[in-house]
């Protein structure tokens, strides 16, 4: 299968003059899964968010194999982005968001069979952490090329996020994913490549993640 | 493509009430207007249209960031989403007009 490329470099941004970014870079890769670590408030939902193509800062180049690309979610098929916050509009049914994300539900109740009761049931039914597993299965089991992650494991219990580790290393098989989160013990054992975002904004890819983050101050 | 318009649609729905309020609410003040004095009373409505829509869509960009990913990951940008909901609530407004305008014709 053919490798695709996703680069986000130069990536800078400032609000009020306050710098969240500097001249970032983070490549992503089908068949890998990237993590990126960082302290609150380093800026990393913010950089999903300007790889993904719907923050625009001061300055930013995303390439897909080696091309620019201006807003990389315009583009069909190609990338999908989970929020922290939840998203998906409430009064929908699973089975009807499955289908406006073309999303097979038998995909998602075979990791999870304890959904499949919920296949008619409006997402306001279901609890808020199976709300956001379903928000998470949506974008992981999406069919496009490259997944942004932001906290994928909040609000999840530990038996799911078992499960959900499973579904991401399945799912790298066919697409690249990019994956933030607090829980910096799964996302370095899901992790291909790591990133760290330093202060003031930039990003320091580890060659061994384990010391790395405890020689910045990440853990203890 | 059947995806993305039944998700604007959707997205209309969920703020077809209000917007569609403030058209009835403007139809009213300005009398009920239906034959010539409805062509005087068109540019004014659609410019208090584009203005309250306007302000709508700041309230919920402001409010309701969030909720926009369900769009944008479907490739829906929100200028378009926001276009898109504009024209519909244009397209409601009329065809509640014609409707009224038919059934006091007979």
């Amino acid at each position: 299968m053919k490798t695709h490329l996703l680069e986000a470099d130069s990536m800078w941004l400032e609000y009020n003059g306050r710098k969240i970014l500097q001249s970032t870079y983070i490549k992503m890769q089908t068949g890998m899964v990237t993590g990126l670590l960082g302290r609150n408030g380093t800026g990393k939902s913010s950089l999903l968010r300007m790889i993904f193509g719907t923050l625009r800062g001061q300055n930013q180049s995303v390439r897909f194999n080696r091309e620019y690309i201006e807003r990389p979610y315009l583009q069909t098929g190609l990338i999908r982005y989970l929020p922290q916050s939840p998203f998906v509009p409430k009064n929908l049914k699973l089975n009807e968001l499955c289908e406006m994300y073309h999303v097979q539900f038998e995909s998602m109740v075979r990791y999870f069979p304890e959904l499949e009761e919920y296949k008619q049931n409006r997402i306001s039914k279901l609890s808020g952490g199976n709300s956001r597993l379903v928000e998470t299965l949506l974008i992981l089991l999406s069919p496009v090329q490259f997944v942004l992650l932001d906290e994928p494991f909040t609000h999840v219990s530990p038996l799911m996020v078992e499960k959900l580790s499973t579904v991401i290393r399945e799912q790298k098989e066919c697409k690249g994913i990019l994956l933030s989160d607090h829980a910096y013990r799964h996302v370095l054992d899901l992790s291909d490549d790591v990133y760290m975002i330093v202060p003031v904004g930039r990003s320091v890819l580890l060659k061994n993640p384990e010391q790395d983050i405890k020689s910045m101050g990440y853990t203890s | 493509m059947r995806q993305r318009l039944q998700a604007i649609f959707y997205f209309y729905q969920s703020i077809g009430l209000v917007t569609g309020f403030i058209s009835l609410a403007l139809w009213v003040i300005a009398q009920l207007p239906l034959r010539e004095d409805f062509q005087r009373f068109l540019p004014l409505y659609l410019i208090l249209k584009a203005i309250t829509d306007f302000l709508l869509w700041r309230y919920l960009r402001k409010h309701n960031q969030v909720r926009l990913f369900f769009y944008t990951n479907m490739g829906i940008s929100e200028i378009r989403l926001y276009m898109l909901a504009f024209l519909l609530d244009l397209a409601a407004f009329f065809t509640f007009f014609g409707i009224i305008k038919f059934l006091l014709s007979i």
